[in-house]
């Protein structure tokens, strides 16, 4: 079986503990567009410089190691065929899978406050902000 | 790994573990500093139950599966090389989902900087945790187990 899983947050990470418990073997491959995994609720505090880039994380250093994952950073997807059942990325790589999750989380709205236009660039990836903070 | 055993059959209810808990995690270590500071009284990593004649102290029993970990977002609560689930207040963000998961209700929430306010840290650093060292009646043990 190979997992293919678009998105490398909360809801992946879930996903791949679930996965290894019942499964130790299957290929699980991650593609993400972002270069490092990061916890949402400390970015206002990344921000207010609060906490330091390094204690972002919330999972061990040896989380893909330990469960036995690949991890495209700064790959996004560009196509889905789900006929075909393979992905496209961002790197022209044409990718297989058997099942296939897609974790990308949401959109942030943009709420309609004057003057928010000027600034309206959202606060993830991790990219935006760190250019936010300087 | 050491844990620390509770033996409510032996408490006396006189809540010295309550007050040296405090005074451990307090900046002055001193008993008269500690309580009498302006920033008022602080608050202890345990909990003293009571009802009735029964009464003992609960610290936090660093479970195996803990799921103050696993529901916290931030990894601010998370379990050191020796098994003890301990806290980073500087990642904390105070949604006190742990407080809410923690079968034992052990961890107790900071209202005035809205984080977790304390939790049992094991004394590290401490041969014994304060709470088992002043215990008058052996009503709280340090085993192996």
């Amino acid at each position: 079986m190979r997992h293919v899983i678009i998105g490398y947050s909360v809801a992946a990470i879930s996903a791949i503990k679930s996965i290894r418990e019942i499964d130790k073997t299957s290929e699980i491959t991650v593609l993400t567009n972002e270069s490092s995994v990061y916890s949402r609720p400390l970015i206002s505090y990344f921000l207010a410089g609060k906490v330091k880039k390094d204690k972002l994380s919330f999972i061990p250093e040896t989380f893909e190691k330990e469960m036995k994952i690949t991890v495209k950073w700064n790959t996004a997807v560009v196509k889905i065929n789900p006929a075909a059942k393979t992905v496209i990325t961002s790197k022209k790589e044409k990718l297989k899978y058997d099942r296939l999750l897609i974790s990308t989380g949401g959109t942030p709205i943009k709420p309609p406050i004057a003057g928010y236009a000027d600034v309206s660039q959202e606060f993830s990836p991790l990219l935006n902000w760190t250019r936010w903070r300087s | 790994m050491k844990k620390i055993i509770i033996r409510e059959e032996f408490c006396l209810g006189c809540r010295l573990c309550e007050v040296h808990c405090a005074t451990a995690h307090s900046e002055s270590k001193n008993i008269i500093k500690t309580f009498k500071s302006v920033q008022g009284r602080p608050l202890s990593a345990l909990v003293f139950e009571e009802q009735g004649y029964t009464t003992f102290a609960l610290q936090c029993r660093h479970c195996k599966d803990a799921p103050c970990i696993e529901s916290c977002l931030t990894s601010a609560m998370y379990k050191d090389k020796h098994g003890t689930v301990l806290h980073d207040s500087e990642k904390c963000v105070g949604c006190w989902m742990c407080i809410m998961a923690c079968p034992f209700g052990v961890i107790k929430p900071d209202l005035k900087e809205k984080k977790v306010g304390s939790k049992c840290d094991f004394c590290t650093g401490r041969e014994k945790p304060a709470c088992v060292e002043h215990c008058p009646n052996q009503a709280i043990l340090l085993k192996e187990i």
